[in-house]
């Protein structure tokens, strides 16, 4: 081998370590550092409707669950906290007159399922994935598929523990206040004769 | 030599990748509750307003080491997404004491007084719509906790902009006033009575 020769495999060396040596550092940078919140941008807030409405809401609900699903074989672990309100459209009310009595009738329920708003009501603890190379990430598709799932099931968890039941005594107890307090004839509040939605 | 090595390194290859295989196990379990909490609300909603926030996700914003990074990697990586987050206006119908109520039999007119328009968030969508996408050359995917911290930070930087800035409430406050004086004088003239309504 030649002097010259000896230099270029020399300096091929060297140049080899140096790249293996940034490489190393980037890669312990990218794993340990915490992620770059400088990379997300948010714009202001825009308004994008406003829906009137006379609604009673009698009872709220609100619950922390992990969420432990998959889609298309990739997996989700997360911490989510939804939030449950039970609530009656009172302009849907329906007002029949029985002799001089008003009657009242309450009409169905409606379950309203969000996330909260709190800091940290949504975060993902572990992702992977159980296809036969395992290197698929979820997609935002996946990932709000897994999400109506939970505030699917969760709507179900609703009615099964009662609470429908409890929200809609409620709002007979607070509508049989307000009327009574209403001049004229006297007012009987009475439940939809429809049993309430079952999921 | 060579194919005692290629056999070698397939069979370490393939026992790794069916022990990795059996360590997971696919079982679909259903949302474990953590904390629950229920709260009886005579809460009488009024208004709804839907507030749109936008995040992105990309190279531009970072700043120092990172964007050093990022010059150095192949291809763009960019997400655009937005979610809705929701406002209501309501009254407290647990505050209405007997003497809002005044009935004239007489002169059939009913003075009301409702207890004052309140303003709360009441959550959020728990989906995130993909505005825009795009991740080319070697550049990775975004990953389900990109988006959990996007949305976060666009939670937090919504909360600071409400609190900075009544115009939200406002608005939605007279959606709320205009609501229950018509929903109640409709309900009055039905009974026969003009009605006079205010709030404290």
């Amino acid at each position: 081998m030649t002097v010259s020769m000896k230099y270029i495999v020399k300096a091929i060396i060297y140049i080899a370590a140096i790249l293996a040596i940034a490489g190393a550092c980037i890669w312990v940078y990218e794993r340990f550092a915490e992620k770059p919140q400088g990379g997300m941008q948010t714009d202001q807030a825009r308004i994008e409707g406003i829906r009137q409405m006379v609604s009673l809401c009698t009872l709220e609900i609100e619950d922390e669950v992990v969420l432990r699903d998959s889609i298309h074989g990739k997996w989700l672990l997360a911490k989510a906290r939804l939030s449950g309100e039970v609530r009656f459209d009172l302009e849907q009310l329906r007002w029949d007159t029985r002799g001089d009595t008003l009657v009242v009738c309450l009409p169905r329920e409606t379950v309203v399922v969000r996330e909260a708003v709190s800091s940290g009501a949504y975060e993902v603890i572990d992702t992977w994935d159980n296809t036969l190379l395992g290197l698929g990430k979820l997609t935002t598709a996946e990932e709000n598929a897994l999400k109506r799932r939970l505030t699917s099931r969760y709507r179900a968890e609703i009615y099964r523990r009662g609470y429908v039941e409890r929200a809609r005594e409620s709002a007979l107890q607070t509508l049989r206040q307000l009327t009574s307090a209403l001049p004229g004839s006297p007012v009987i509040v009475e439940a939809s004769p429809h049993s309430p939605r079952r999921l | 030599m060579w194919k005692k090595v290629f056999f070698i390194s397939a069979t370490i290859a393939l026992s790794a990748f069916i022990s990795c295989r059996k360590a997971t196990v696919e079982i679909e379990d259903p949302a474990v509750k953590v904390v629950s909490e229920l709260r009886r609300v005579s809460r009488l909603s009024l208004a709804e307003m839907s507030v749109s926030k936008v995040g992105t996700i990309s190279d531009r914003g970072a700043t120092g080491f990172a964007s050093l990074l990022n010059m150095l990697k192949v291809g763009d990586r960019i997400g655009v997404y937005s979610y809705h987050t929701y406002l209501e206006a309501y009254i407290d119908l647990d505050a209405l004491e007997a003497d809002d109520l005044e009935v004239d039999e007489a002169r059939h007119h009913v003075r009301l007084v409702l207890p004052p328009v309140q303003v709360r968030l009441s959550g959020r969508d728990a989906t995130v719509t993909e505005e825009h996408y795009r991740v080319t050359g070697m550049r990775s995917t975004i990953s389900p906790v990109e988006r959990a911290q996007l949305k976060e930070l666009m939670n937090t930087t919504l909360r600071n902009e409400l609190k900075a800035d009544d115009e939200y409430g406002e608005r939605i406050r007279a959606a709320a006033r205009e609501k229950a004086v018509g929903y109640f004088s409709a309900l009055l003239r039905m009974m026969g009575y003009d009605s006079d309504i205010t709030f404290k």
